[in-house]
């Protein structure tokens, strides 16, 4: 539904040029919530902007359902953008207009009728739940509610595409699930393609199918976000993924690291848990098979795309030969089960 | 001369409230549009183009930094060009709405700037046109500060109207020189004074109450 093809912007100062989208090529299914994560600077902001042609790019291609940005003329461009939603992080709502107003004005622009457009706002109205505040203005409503207001209005002209410019990124964490299951709601009823920026990993674990890894205006890494989740490559998108599963750095035991393994030190494992793998007790099934003991130095579960998935920091007592055998029977679990070697400490 | 003193009075109200109304009116068709102009050329806006952006932007500098006592007397060709005559209170209408429009376009462009610029990225990405843009976000989401600056351009108009009135414009001001003034005549002095306090205090109210209730939206 989306395609990005070696796409490229730049923006040209005085003395030098900075690149902020550097080749990016990127697909989108239909249907799908495609999320792309990256610290602010990496080029996130602009390479949604390049998607509708808010920002032309420098060179390359946007593809949205087969049509070719770049070939559109002016007018073929702007019935184009009719079928791109978007939302933002301030909600960018017309302080002169009611919530109803706000969100007829896409129709307006489009130059539906007064009976379309009352038809079609009142229906979104009920949508994002907002009936009772349709003659309310911008200023009477809270984060949650301007946000609820700006996916009606960009959902206004049955949109294909809907982009979403970290749009829970202004708003606090209940708020920020509210909007997300609204928008997880929107994609499942109308099949809409959801294509988001976020610097939350908040918002690319509950309700992305797919997430990418931008940094210095290149995808470093992309992948499912279960698989991001466990198998996370770049060392960006572990730091994302640590972080946010709340893995503390252990300045004790970390001081003491060997790389290398010496009699008398134990083994630090990280273990990395997928689906039912998570409520069976599997450590200590296993702990009792090669007669190890294990203490848990850290430990959290988090639902990621409706699965359970439960990060571990573990410490191993035993001689080597019985740790070895632990985690390489670990490692035939494959995908739902992952065990990496942190280290070893006293 | 005390007999018709009152229809004096009235009548050169009369002419007043028609010169400052009459070159508002002037200068707000004209000073919108320039307005306008000035600000979607600027370079980060919607329509950038820097040579009409600078031309415009030192006209209307130009235009602003001349008095009003000597633009009056040096466009009386201009005058005459325009109304055949350089004297009287049509006439004055050309000098009061020339030094306006400048006025009225540097308050509509500063107006336009107060417009967030995600408003009009939000309205891109709807796929509006350059016009529609205009018309449907930057007029109106800018319509309180647009009134609040047309209010001070008549409050304004009100004081050059009476300067006009010196080089034979009519209305109060010439009223209170030819009789207030040169005849000494302090209760005409003082009236017009009080009518003119009056007359400004009537816009300034009328623009307050025009703003409040668009400002709805906005402080509740």
């Amino acid at each position: 539904m989306i395609e990005l093809i070696n796409l490229y912007k730049s923006y040209q100062s005085k003395d030098n040029s900075v690149i902020a989208v550097n080749g990016i090529n990127l697909n989108v299914a239909a249907g799908k919530i495609f999320g792309i994560i990256g610290l602010s600077g990496a080029g996130k902001s602009t390479l949604i902007r390049c998607v509708n042609f808010l920002e032309k790019p420098s060179s390359g291609e946007v593809v949205i359902n087969g049509k070719y940005l770049s070939q559109l003329s002016n007018s073929e461009l702007h019935q184009t953008q009719q079928k791109i939603g978007m939302i933002f992080q301030h909600f960018n709502l017309l302080n002169s207009r009611t919530v109803f107003a706000n969100i007829a004005l896409p129709l307006e622009l489009a130059g539906s009728s007064k009976q379309d457009i009352n038809l079609k706002v009142n229906s979104l109205l009920q949508l994002v739940d907002l009936t009772d505040k349709k003659n309310n203005y911008p200023s009477q409503l809270s984060g949650g509610q301007k946000q609820r207001v700006a996916i009606a209005r960009a959902l206004a002209n049955d949109p294909e595409v809907l982009l979403c410019d970290e749009a829970t990124s202004a708003l606090d964490p209940q708020t920020t699930d509210a909007i997300l299951s609204l928008l997880k709601q929107i994609n499942n009823k109308l099949n809409i393609t959801i294509l988001l920026i976020t610097h939350e990993m908040e918002v690319v674990k509950n309700i992305c199918d797919q997430v990418a890894v931008i940094d210095q205006g290149k995808i470093i890494e992309a992948s499912t976000v279960e698989n991001f989740f466990l198998n996370p490559q770049t060392q960006l998108a572990q730091n994302f993924v640590r972080t946010f599963c709340n893995e503390k750095p252990m300045p004790e035991i970390s001081v003491e690291f060997q790389p290398q393994y010496s009699e008398g030190k134990n083994l630090i494992v990280r273990l990395t848990f997928v689906g039912n793998k998570v409520a069976e007790p599997l450590v200590t099934k296993l702990a009792k098979k090669f007669n190890i003991d294990v203490s848990i130095l850290q430990a959290d579960i988090e639902t990621v795309n409706e699965k359970t998935m439960g990060f571990l920091v573990v410490e191993l007592y035993g001689d080597k030969q019985k740790t070895t055998e632990f985690i390489d029977h670990l490692a035939t679990y494959e995908t739902s089960v992952k065990a990496e070697v942190l280290g070893y400490a006293n | 001369m005390p007999t018709n003193i009152w229809g004096l009075l009235l009548q050169a109200f009369a002419e007043t409230v028609y010169m400052v109304f009459a070159a508002g009116i002037i200068s707000f068709v004209i000073g919108i549009p320039i307005g306008i102009l000035l600000c979607i050329s600027d370079k980060n806006h919607i329509a950038p183009n820097p040579i009409v952006n600078q031309c415009l932007a030192t006209v209307v500098n130009i235009g602003r930094s001349i008095p009003f006592i000597i633009l009056m007397v040096a466009i009386i060709p201009v005058t005459r060009w325009i109304t055949g005559t350089s004297i009287g209170t049509t006439a004055a209408l050309v000098p009061l709405a020339v030094s306006a429009i400048p006025f009225v376009a540097k308050i509509a462009e500063n107006a336009f700037k107060q417009v967030a610029h995600g408003l009009l990225e939000t309205g891109k990405s709807m796929g509006a046109s350059n016009w529609q843009l205009i018309f449907y976000i930057l007029l109106p989401e800018s319509r309180v500060a647009l009134i609040n600056g047309l209010t001070l351009t008549l409050v304004t108009l009100v004081s050059f109207s009476a300067m006009a009135g010196a080089i034979g414009g009519g209305g109060l001001g010439d009223l209170a020189i030819r009789y207030g003034y040169q005849r000494f005549n302090s209760f005409i002095m003082i009236i017009t004074v009080v009518i003119l306090v009056g007359l400004v205090q009537i816009i300034q109210l009328l623009g307050n109450k025009l703003s409040s209730i668009y400002n709805l939206g906005k402080h509740q």
